[in-house]
């Protein structure tokens, strides 16, 4: 007798969405629970900070994040500045929470033109097939076979670092992993015997496309947005570190540590710290990504 | 397998022209006048026209893109506009400093990821196998260049024991001075590997043929070797293939924090002073050398998967 | 019971796998006997648990989930159970192998068929590599493949072929007792008969004992000298084959019988099982099949009823056993 036989008895009696059952199995997880909570904390920094500047008309963020004073300059940990002073003598904990915008925000955002760009190619290539999927896969794996932050950098090379050169950088370099899932997806999806089974009981294209296409294909899609977010927070990043991202003096990550590199002699908390912040938030992506496609697709959990 | 090889190698022209287009594109779409950066501000008017004539900027985009390829073809990529050197000169130059980091990267990651991933799969949900997840998961998620700022500070700044810039000329220099470099780039890749490793030996070991071959009695190390690792290396081989992707764009930044004299440095210091024909050779030479890996790769795999090899053989 | 023919008796044998959803009772407690060259065939539905009981006697139950809880496996006398992992390599595929369900799966894909023939000779003869090359041939000509196809790899045979080579790798030591499981449930009916008959003769020829498995009543009746029928973990009626055939005394063998389409008979609809099996994480506390019975009374719900001898060799476990005749 096999385990999975008996399993699939049992799960029968317990009939739930998928939904409904995916989340049950993620709020299993406790680590990726964790993750999610984490991400929870910084989405709010990310707003809390926003409307800070709003409400302050930016007085906090003019005078205690940008603002440089010198007489404290890379003044470690104490009680009046938790983190810290970085090297123009700003608090270290303000900066990171106001940094937390930028990388969060401009991740979120990168993936959702590759997102949306590679999916709507991918769904394309998927659903028509033929030349037309020849077409676009190949231009994808054109685009698949330079290493992405190359294309970033040559773009920002090319246009300049502005937060939009930046942005439709990296969301150009994630376009070929999200056109080659969704179109994966679709192309399993498509031909699985229940979805001809449905087309034989007279199912029309719509019930076929919403019931059974989408939500299939749904699945490997938040996976990997998840962890195309964690991807092009890296990207930025690393693009901020040499110099060809988020500029000075607004505080974020990538710049940070690289500013940090000149004084690594003198202290060290100014490079730990920015990095402990990239760690975590990239750290709670990859645990909830992870989390999600054990959750959504149990048949690839190990 | 010549057949395979030999089809591998046509495909891969038409990438190879894709790539570089694009490459070539976004490089001389951009805003600015090359001239007007060669020669400076106080350029006549007459002076600027003759440069952009002797560049052959009035060509159009596809001319100057075919005679770019041409040239690449004859080993001339053009000419730096900072200090008029020849772009190919400098690649080429530059270049096996980064191929020695990112060989040793990917060693690093091999010898870490692969043994790490099997013994993992092996003693599956082991406290041996909880800590492996939890670094790897770690190792994925931690910024390269932070990676070698921290180990910097402890291996270089404090316990003094290896060189936090350069490279060594020679000898024992360079093995220390590659130390560093080499696990900061292979860490990321060593993390994903074991994981990609664990996954897949997973995914084999509950395959029929593995009860078939316990059944026959032989040893478990002959089972994991010879069974389990032989199917579980095909997409172990891919991933190695475009982890390779990923250390060179990593390269890029560790050759930034251990000054290293690579090509990714070429590339960023060519990016800041807006030498774009340094920063299009560069770019251009490193996706050449990325899809040379991946015909790598693509022969690998059809000399282990026989499922491709036969289908070749009999054609 | 046991008699100088005896070549493996299990006995009382307990199996169940510790999983996420709870402990699943796969085997509770089941003994069979298989004499020298005979064949005993097991019967019973998907997930009854004969799988399990199949890979338990070779220990190849996947450990974590799969625990053997208790009981014996006497092969020759010894207790299989006791061996050391060493000693019970020595007879996984010498003296006892297995044929496993699904012939598409269970090739290694990147060997070539000659060298997974070899492989289980190496390793129990020692021979040069050259002399096991040729017994691996004499193998596939012995199965019906020719030899010079022994170099191509298992995605360029058909599944019979595929069985076929499985077949050549379990039967290349001469093992005293040979596990069926399922042997030809994936493949062609007209395949199957062809298989079925490969089994038959190699086994006649070296006189080798079996144990085969199988849901089908009609490969049963052509290939077995015992019976027994599986449900639930446990073994609900045993016997030769004329007694069970013949005789059969448990509710629920009887209502396999009357499942199978009968040619002498215009059948409209055949007959089935009411209900499902039940849950194994979960099972009830007295007769296993008392949910699904329609002579079940309140007692049998209460204890597992005992195995009962009817006359000859016939054990059936139902207390209305002996009643009904």
């Amino acid at each position: 007798m096999k385990k999975d036989n008996t399993k699939e008895l049992s799960s029968g009696v317990k009939q739930r969405s998928l939904w409904q059952d995916a989340w049950r199995r993620f709020k299993k997880n406790k680590l990726a629970m964790v993750g999610l909570v984490f991400l929870a904390v910084l989405v709010v920094i990310a707003i809390g900070t926003i409307v800070v500047d709003i409400v302050t008309n930016n007085y906090i963020y003019e005078n205690y994040v940008i603002k440089q004073n010198l007489r404290g300059r890379l003044e470690p940990p104490s009680a009046a500045h938790p983190l810290g002073l970085d090297e123009f003598g700003r608090d270290m904990l303000l900066r990171m929470l106001w940094a937390v915008r930028s990388s969060l925000f401009m991740g979120v955002i990168a993936i959702l033109i590759s997102g949306v760009l590679g999916g709507l190619l991918g769904a394309v290539a998927g659903y028509y097939g033929n030349k037309t999927d020849n077409i676009i896969m190949r231009a994808m794996d054109i685009l698949l076979a330079i290493p992405s932050m190359l294309l970033a950098i040559a773009i920002v090379a090319a246009f300049g670092t502005s937060l939009v050169n930046v942005l439709l950088a990296i969301g150009i370099s994630y376009i070929p992993t999200f056109a080659r899932t969704v179109r994966a997806s679709i192309m399993t999806v498509k031909d699985q015997e229940y979805v001809e089974a449905a087309r034989a009981v007279g199912a029309n294209d719509a019930t076929i496309i919403f019931k059974y296409i989408i939500p299939n294909a749904m699945a490997p899609i938040i996976v990997q947005t998840t962890l195309g977010v964690a991807g092009a927070i890296l990207s930025i990043a690393g693009l901020s570190f040499i110099g060809m991202g988020v500029q000075p003096p607004t505080p974020e990550w990538g710049s940070m540590l690289s500013s940090a590199r000149t004084y690594i002699r003198d202290s060290w908390h100014i490079t730990v710290i920015p990095g402990l912040g990239i760690m975590l938030t990239i750290l709670a992506l990859n645990v909830v990504g992870d989390g999600l496609r054990d959750a959504l697709d149990p048949r690839l959990k190990n | 397998m010549y057949k395979y090889i030999i089809k591998r190698l046509l495909m891969m022209i038409p990438v190879l022209l894709g790539v570089t287009f694009i490459v070539f594109f976004i490089l001389n779409v951009s805003p600015g006048d090359p001239a007007a950066m060669i020669l400076g501000d106080q350029a006549s008017a007459e002076a600027l026209a003759m440069k952009r004539e002797e560049l052959g900027l009035n060509d159009p985009l596809l001319v100057r893109y075919f005679n770019y390829i041409v040239g690449m073809l004859h080993g001339d990529l053009g000419t730096s506009y900072k200090n008029s050197i020849s772009v190919w000169s400098q690649v080429t130059e530059r270049f096996p400093n980064t191929a020695i980091l990112a060989i040793c990267g990917i060693c690093v990651a091999l010898i870490i990821g692969i043994p790490t991933g099997i013994i993992s799969a092996k003693k599956q949900y082991s406290i041996m196998d909880n800590c492996s997840m939890v670094l790897a998961l770690i190792g994925v998620s931690m910024p390269v260049f932070w990676l070698g700022l921290l180990l910097v500070i402890v291996f270089s700044l404090n316990l003094g024991w290896l060189p936090s810039q350069g490279m060594g000329s020679g000898g024992m220099d360079l093995v220390k001075s590659l130390i560093l470099p080499s696990i900061t780039l292979g860490t990321m890749s060593a993390a994903t590997i074991t994981r990609m490793t664990r996954s897949s030996m997973l995914e084999v070991i509950r395959q029929d043929y593995i009860s078939t071959a316990r059944a026959k009695g032989v040893s478990e190390r002959t089972v994991t070797f010879r069974h389990m690792l032989r199917n579980a290396m095909i997409p172990i081989v891919t991933a190695v293939g475009l982890q390779f992707g990923q250390l060179l764009g990593g390269a890029m930044l560790t050759e930034t924090v251990f000054s290293w004299p690579g090509l990714g440095r070429l590339m960023v210091d060519s990016i800041k002073s807006k030498d774009i024909p340094m920063v299009l050779g560069s770019v251009i030479f490193m996706a050449v050398m990325f899809s040379i890996v991946n015909l790598v790769v693509d022969i690998v795999y059809a000399y282990i998967d026989p499922r491709i090899k036969s289908q070749y053989k009999k054609k | 019971m046991a008699d100088n023919n005896t070549l493996l008796q299990v006995k009382d044998l307990v199996i169940r796998y510790e999983t996420d959803d709870g402990v699943v009772e796969a085997l509770n407690g089941v003994s069979i006997e298989i004499h020298t060259g005979k064949t005993l065939g097991l019967v019973g539905e998907t997930g009854a648990g004969k799988t399990t009981l199949a890979k338990g006697v070779l220990r190849l139950i996947p450990s974590p989930p799969g625990k053997i809880v208790s009981g014996e496996v006497l092969y020759d006398g010894k207790d299989l159970l006791k061996l050391s992992e060493e000693e019970m390599r020595k007879i996984r595929g010498k003296h006892i192998s297995m044929i496993f369900q699904d012939p598409m799966t269970s090739l290694n894909p990147v060997m070539t068929v000659r060298d997974q023939i070899m492989e289980v000779i190496l390793q129990h003869n020692n021979i040069s590599k050259k002399e096991a090359e040729k017994r691996a041939d004499d193998m596939l000509e012995l199965v019906g493949i020719p030899a010079e196809r022994g170099h191509e790899y298992p995605h360029q045979f058909s599944g019979g072929m595929k069985q076929r080579v499985i077949i050549a790798i379990a039967l290349a030591c001469q093992p005293k007792l040979l596990i069926a499981d399922e042997p030809t449930t994936a493949l062609d009916v007209t395949i199957q008969a062809q298989v079925l008959d490969l089994i038959q003769k190699l086994k006649t020829r070296d006189n080798t004992s079996m144990l085969l498995i199988t849901h089908d009543l009609g490969v049963v009746a052509q290939t077995c000298d015992y019976v027994g029928i599986v449900y639930a973990g446990e073994i609900v009626e045993y016997g030769t084959l004329r007694e069970v055939y013949k005789d059969m005394r448990h509710p629920y063998t009887k209502g396999l019988m009357a499942s199978i389409p009968n040619l002498v008979e215009n059948v409209r609809r055949l007959q089935t099982i009411e209900g499902l099996m039940p849950d194994p994480t979960n099972l009830p506390k007295g007769c296993k099949f008392s949910e699904r019975c329609k002579y079940a009374t309140d007692k049998c719900r209460e204890k597992v009823p005992d195995m009962v001898n009817v006359g000859g060799e016939h054990m059936v476990r139902c207390i209305l056993a002996n009643e009904e005749k």
